[in-house]
């Protein structure tokens, strides 16, 4: 028996009782999920830093008031020069004030503040970031954690991770591929649930708003291992359980209940997803099923045949 | 009527707050009229007034935020300490006070204040006098000059929150939200809520609003609320907006019917080109049986529909059209007081283009195709290259064992062989490889006969690479270009660019208005002249000063030789002379074009040229490049900074100095294991008085001790500013270093950090370089914005390659000639049909669609309607050619429009141009011909057409030419420098140059031989195609026909005048054609080519002919003796 046989009867002997006596586990899908790998650009609120040039500029005048002439002499630069755009921030910060005669710059007590560190100075900040959206349950994703969250702590902490595939790229092996269909756009009510997500992720900044609300986005895939369960009325089942091929250790096909949830609803509006001669634009449609369990337990009778012999 | 300098007329007085504070109404040269808001201040107050300008008027420049009033352009004058503003002018906008705002028009200005936040712009001053109204939207004006306005005491306490009133506090977005709240208070039609006004105006800044977000949100529910409460909404449609459906009077009996059928369903395919906003939509509207123009107007919740238009069912809706799902009734038009408002914007939008609605959507059809066009060109281009990469399976990766950075790959068992060529190849020029987008690196070896390929210097740990995988040659560079100029074309459709104005202009040229007469002062004008020599051409006079008036968009044709350059350069001085601060781009897709403008600019323009390696710079250009100019401005800066930190810290005390420069040096010893040591070390060097070892820093064993001597001679205070000066050095010299130390050299620009050299690169007044180069990922954080875009050769840019440059310009003045070469279209034949098919034209003619420039295309809609040549200038003075060759290519190439120079006013100028020998015939052209030769004939390659007979006669006449210009190398020009004679071959095909350049041993010709500074030959004799010598000029041409056939046959791509253009014109003293005559005039016939009707060459050898002018030995021109008697 190969290693995709010895894995099926590894599944098979595991999960075939799992909805007995009505139900029997008639199919073991590959499926790949679609997911994406998305990168936007945020506007959000944070502390300002104290960058090098304040520092200079901002230590130079710290001890007493300095004209323009000798600020700009201190810095050899022209009394019109580019850098002098970064005085104009520190003037419109309020860390400096300007006088007009003779024209001079004086530290305030905000600008002394932000020198040694306790500003409260806030800022707008474009702030790219990378994130992970799933596809068919349209939320965000962390593959370092379940996508199931009402697990205990210890599982969570177990848990090693998804892999995910991009999916121009995954080799047709007679897997199932769930389309990409609608990229990732944050709409208006999602932002909510965004922001809470930004901030978490990023706590030194708090979320103002999107720059754009369809962040570019790159298709990714995991796998899954489905099982197709059904009844004598033919009426099917689905979980959807971890595939060690995309989940880093998942040996023990760890199910996924939002991902049974989901692609049972999906399979509602796709009924024909699982045939195999159904054309989706998922690789390698036309090849069969990662395995068929009625040839298994053919086998398994054959098998069992022989022992008896 | 004032005449203000930048060339604006004053109408009149639109408003005055103080007599150093008003606005007024003005008219520019084109009849354009603006808002000017003049601002005078007291001497004092000019810095504040030139960082207000620098800072905060200057990013806003043609900036569009719907919402806010922004400035089209802005002039400091220092001296008379006066800040002018301009803003659009709309005779619709009224003032705010006389109106009775709807709570729901402060919605949308609220965002636009939102988005500006996010950019960090806040503090602006809130008050009737600031905003404007137009139809039922509400926008701010004169943004950016609180600071100012407070200062010169124009801002009224009871439009300021109370943290700013009689403070110098500055502003905080609070204090916006503050004024805010108040304006909406006192100008909104009916109550605002209690709570939104308590929160938007509470005492503490604190208690107010956080964010503009939370002030909309609040806003939004409100409009909710009260839109809710007056549609009455039954059960069903409870959640459903209400639209009120308006058709005319004579209609409305007509139309009721239809209500029944749009509350069933009603789509709205929406014309976003027509639109002025998202909520003011024109369109269609489409039931299951009717469709009619339509404008939707969501403020008001009314939909106009153009009933006596209406069409009956559409095959089917459009599936762009979007259902609205809306419930609707129906109301007379007389009864609503948004009908006159929307039939004038409807009239509006039709005026604006002069043209009717249907012509509207035919443009903006033409324009999405003609982006499509001009965008498929550099796709299929990009995604043949990339097919067209090395691509090897592979099904094993190990370590080399002789070198473990070294990675081998054994490739797959294939029945296809493996390009082995190509792979040696790809090894000799060093091109790297990749596996799923990640370089790899180069190869190192590889091995046919074991099939496997190893890699050197991997850039991957050996894990991170697949088992199993496909190495991809990387083309990255190659495509990048192809890459720049789609996102140019994207963006551009888009109008996501600096102007978005000139989406039209360049697009579909023939939609965009008539230009207005240009007013100005001519004289006022050629006083202010740079050039004198400028004077005496009215044409380059008149381009320099149109080109610089009209805006956005002009067009200069320049012949050979007509001055293009010198009036670019004039260009450049008078935008810098009238806006001081302007920045300006000098592009072309040839290097060399770049190159000849900036090497003509004065030292006084601060300039940078800027390209990928300084190959590509010309000589004179490399102390201006982007490294070398960073360089000498970081250099200059801590010299300055040093000499004033001497000056101050030892005043005229010399003593002081050396102590100065002995703590530098126990500054750079502190990193030392043992610093005090180190420092006891240095002090035994002479360098250093002895009475410092011996007195002052005797005993000082610790470090602690050694600073404490420094400390009570030189003073703790100025010991602080050194240290503080060495932080400022090391902060300039990392803005020179690797990528990584010269991000920590940032400062802000704006609402952002950038690094200090791209803040450099920013401030400078020209910027050259090629159309593809400036948007170089090397400058990707700079985020160019140029105030004017000059573009040379443009006829000879693909119109995707000159989107780039243009996307980043306020105005293009686009210079170039259609009657030389054009863009180049691919040779790829599979590229050619990559096109084909993406355009779904199989008939296509590629090089004709593709051979087109954006410049061309313009040009041909201006021939079209006269009234738009107002936009365009053609450069009509030649200075290159002898009068006679001049005049051939005036009247064959520019139908007799390109005139010589004028003998009085141009004195001298037959000498300037003459060959300076006395041939038998006096002549400055001649048609050498080979049709008495033996074998004239070409040796009929299409690949590599080559004609051994006519590179025989070339040698002759170089060998001629040498002996008759014997004291060539002694010659000087007027000035006394040496200007010996120089000879440019030009042939027509690459088969051709290659001949040349193989048989012909250029330093044979010794008068044609310098030296360079190595004492190195260097021959005055070029050779290459027509294609490699436009913009360029030589004393004397050869041009070599190549093309000759035995019998009748076509002439192939020397029909294309313009090569044949170029090649003549290059000359500006004798001219030599050099081909077989015979074959032109009887046997050569031209293509089938509708392009190329006129058979130019042909008719321009009939000339030489009328003139006697094809001779068939040199003998006969001017028998020289040497070369006779070796004959």
């Amino acid at each position: 028996m190969d290693s995709t046989s010895t894995k099926a009867t590894v599944i098979f002997d595991k999960f075939r009782d799992n909805h007995s006596p009505e139900y029997t586990l008639e199919v073991i899908h590959e499926v790949y999920f679609p997911f994406f790998d998305c990168k936007g650009e945020v506007v959000a609120e944070t502390n300002l830093q104290l960058d090098r040039l304040s520092k200079i500029i901002l230590a130079f005048l710290s001890p007493q008031s300095e004209t323009h002439a000798s600020l700009c002499g201190f810095l050899g630069i022209d009394e019109d020069s580019f850098i002098l755009s970064h005085l104009h921030y520190l003037i419109k910060e309020g860390f400096i004030a300007e006088q007009f005669a003779p024209h001079s710059y004086h530290l305030t007590l905000a600008g002394r503040q932000f020198l040694i560190g306790i500003s409260e100075s806030r800022t707008m900040q474009q702030v790219a970031f990378l994130f992970q959206y799933n596809a068919l349950l349209r939320t965000f994703f962390d593959p370092d954690f379940p996508i199931d969250y009402e697990l205990s702590a210890a599982k969570k902490t177990n848990f090693k991770g998804y892999r995910m595939l991009q999916t121009n790229k995954i080799e047709p092996n007679g897997h199932k591929t769930i389309p990409h269909k609608q990229r990732p756009k944050i709409e208006q009510e999602d932002r909510a649930a965004f922001a809470t997500w930004f901030n978490s992720r990023f706590p030194n900044h708090q979320f103002y708003d999107l720059d754009n609300e369809a962040p570019k986005s790159h298709t990714r895939s995991v796998s899954f291992v489905v099982l197709e369960f059904r009844d004598e009325n033919n009426s099917k089942k689905y979980e959807v359980r971890r595939h060690e091929k995309t989940v880093t250790g998942a040996s023990q096909y760890e199910l996924e209940d939002a991902m049974t949830k989901a692609f049972a609803k999906f399979m509602v509006e796709n009924p024909r997803f699982l045939e195999p001669s159904q054309r989706f634009r998922e690789i390698g449609n036309t090849l069969p099923p990662l395995v068929d369990v009625n040839d298994l337990r053919q086998r398994f009778s054959t098998a069992a045949k022989r022992e008896n012999l | 009527m004032n005449n203000y300098n930048l060339g604006f007329q004053t109408l009149k007085r639109l408003d005055t707050w103080s007599e150093d504070f008003f606005l007024d109404l003005v008219e520019d040269a084109t009849g354009n009229m603006f808002q000017m808001l003049s601002i005078r201040v007291e001497p004092a107050l000019l810095p504040l007034m030139e960082r207000t300008f620098r800072d905060e008027i200057q990013p806003l420049l043609k900036r569009q935020v719907d919402g806010i009033l922004l400035p089209t352009n802005a002039a400091l004058q220092k001296e008379e300490c006066t800040m002018r503003i301009f803003y659009p002018h709309d005779e619709d906008c009224t003032s705010v006070e006389e109106k009775n705002v709807n709570i729901g028009a402060w919605i949308p200005l609220a965002k636009a204040l939102s988005e500006l936040k996010k950019k960090n712009q806040y503090g602006f001053y809130f008050a009737p006098e600031t905003l404007e109204a137009k139809g039922s939207e509400i926008r701010l004006r004169f943004i950016g000059l609180l600071a100012l306005m407070r200062r010169i005491g124009i801002c009224k306490a009871n439009n300021l929150s109370p943290d700013l009133i009689e403070s110098t506090e500055v502003a905080r977005l609070q204090d916006d939200i503050w004024a805010f709240g108040n304006l909406m208070t006192k100008l909104t039609l009916g109550p605002i809520p209690d709570d939104i006004v308590s929160k938007a105006c509470a005492s503490k800044r604190s208690d107010r609003y956080a964010t503009w977000l939370e002030l909309i949100n609040d806003l939004e529910m409100q409009e909710k609320s009260t839109s809710a409460k007056t549609l009455e909404p039954t059960e069903e449609t409870a959640l459903k907006r209400m639209l009120k459906v308006i058709v005319h009077p004579d209609f409305t009996a007509s139309f009721k019917p239809m209500l029944q059928e749009m509350n069933s369903e009603c789509h709205y395919l929406p014309h976003p080109e027509l639109s002025n906003s998202k909520k003011q939509i024109w369109g269609y509207f489409h039931t299951s049986n009717h469709s009619a123009p339509a404008f939707l107007d969501m403020d008001n919740n009314l939909l106009f529909l153009d009933w006596k238009q209406h069409r009956g069912r559409e095959k089917q809706i459009p599936s762009l059209a979007i259902l609205l799902d809306c419930r609707f009734s129906c109301s007379n038009s007389s009864t609503i007081r948004l009908f006159p408002f929307m039939e004038q914007m409807r009239q509006h939008a039709i005026a604006k283009t002069d043209i009717g609605s249907n012509s509207l959507s035919k443009g903006a059809k033409d324009k999405k195709s003609t982006l499509e066009k001009w965008k498929t060109m550099p796709e299929k281009e990009k995604e043949f290259i990339e097919e067209e990469a090395l691509k090897l399976e592979y099904v094993e990766r190990r370590q080399s064992a002789n070198n473990k950075e070294n990675v081998v790959f054994q490739l797959a068992e294939h029945n296809k062989k493996y390009p082995w060529d190509k792979i040696k190849r790809l090894k000799y020029d060093g091109v790297g490889l990749t596996v799923n987008d990640s370089y790899l690196g180069i190869i190192q070896d590889y091995h046919p006969t074991e099939r496997h390929i190893t890699l050197r210097d991997v850039k991957l740990e050996l894990e991170e690479i697949p088992e199993k995988g496909e190495l991809i040659q990387d083309v990255k560079q190659e495509v990048s270009q192809f890459k720049k100029q789609v996102e140019a074309c994207t963006k551009f459709e888009k109008g996501d660019i600096l102007n978005p104005e000139l989406t039209a202009y360049l697009a579909t040229p023939e939609m965009i208005p008539t230009p207005p007469r240009l007013v100005i002062n001519h004289d006022a004008f050629e006083a202010g002249i740079v050039n004198q020599r400028l004077k005496s051409d009215a044409t380059q006079l008149e381009t320099v000063k149109e080109a610089i008036h009209r805006q956005p968009l002009f067009l200069v044709q320049g012949p050979p030789g007509t001055g293009k350059t010198t009036v670019i350069v004039e260009m450049i001085q008078q935008i810098l002379k009238r806006q001081p601060d302007a920045r300006i781009l000098v592009t072309s897709q040839s290097n060399l074009a770049v190159d000849n403008v900036l090497e003509r600019l004065p030292e006084t323009i601060l300039f940078m040229r800027l390209a990928a390696t300084e190959d590509r710079v010309g000589e004179k250009l490399k102390a201006h490049s982007y490294e070398s100019k960073l360089k000498e401005w970081v250099h200059s800066t801590r010299k300055r900074s040093n000499d004033w930190l001497d000056q101050a810290l030892s005043g005229n005390k010399d003593k002081m100095k050396p102590l100065v420069r002995l703590y530098h040096k126990l500054f750079q010893l502190q990193s030392d294991k043992d610093p005090a040591a180190s420092f006891a070390k240095e002090l035994l060097k002479p360098t250093w008085p002895a009475y410092y070892r011996e007195n002052l820093f005797k005993n000082t064993g610790k470090f602690d001790a050694i600073q404490r001597v420094f400390e009570k001679e030189i003073g703790v205070q100025k010991l602080r500013l050194l240290s503080l000066q060495k932080e400022w050095e090391s902060f300039l010299d990392n803005s020179l270093g690797e990528e990584k130390d010269a991000r920590t050299s940032k400062l802000r620009d704006g609402s952002e950090f950038i690094g200090l050299q791209f803040a450099y690169l920013k401030s400078v007044s020209v910027v050259g370089a090629t159309c593809i180069h400036i948007a170089s990922m090397k400058y990707g954080r700079v985020n160019f914005k140029f105030d004017y875009v000059i573009m040379d050769e443009s006829s000879k840019a693909s119109p995707a390659e000159a989107l780039v440059p243009i996307n980043m310009g306020r105005n293009i003045i686009l210079i170039g000639d259609h009657k030389q070469l054009p863009p180049v279209v691919t040779r790829e034949e599979a590229v050619k049909q990559k096109v084909k098919d993406k355009l779904e034209d199989n008939g296509l003619d590629v090089d004709k669609e593709f051979g087109e420039s954006m410049f061309e295309k313009i040009i041909a809609t201006i021939e079209s309607v006269p009234e738009q040549a107002q936009n365009f200038r053609m450069l009509d003075i030649q200075y290159r050619m002898p009068r006679q060759i001049g005049s051939i290519i005036s009247k064959y190439f520019y139908e007799g429009k390109l005139e010589n120079p004028d003998p009085v006013r141009v004195p001298g100028y037959d000498k300037s141009k003459s060959h300076e020998l006395t041939l038998a015939k006096e002549t400055s052209m001649v048609f050498l011909s080979t049709s008495r030769e033996e074998n004239p004939f070409d040796n009929g390659d299409k690949f590599a057409r080559a004609n051994r007979c006519n590179v025989a006669k070339i040698k002759e006449a170089l060998e001629w030419l040498d002996n008759a210009y014997l004291n060539n190398l002694q010659r000087k020009n007027e000035k006394g420098e040496p200007a010996p004679f120089t000879i440019g071959i030009i042939a027509g095909y690459r088969g051709q140059v290659n001949m040349l350049q193989r048989e012909i041993s250029l330093t044979k010709y010794r008068n044609f031989v310098t030296q360079d500074d190595k004492g190195e030959d260097v021959s005055l004799i070029r050779i290459n195609t027509v294609d490699k010598f436009q913009g360029a000029e030589e004393d004397i041409i050869i041009y070599d026909v190549v093309k000759s056939n035995r019998g009748s046959d076509t002439i192939g791509f020397l029909s294309d005048y313009r090569r044949v253009n170029v090649a003549l014109s290059r000359v500006k003293r004798l001219l030599l054609v050099v081909g077989d005559s015979e074959y032109l005039l009887k046997r050569a016939t031209l293509p089938n080519d509708e392009r190329f009707p006129e058979f130019k060459l042909k008719m321009i050898a009939e000339e030489f002919q009328n003139q006697g002018l094809i001779i068939h030995t040199l003998n006969e021109l001017m028998p020289i003796p040497s070369l006779t008697s070796s004959h």
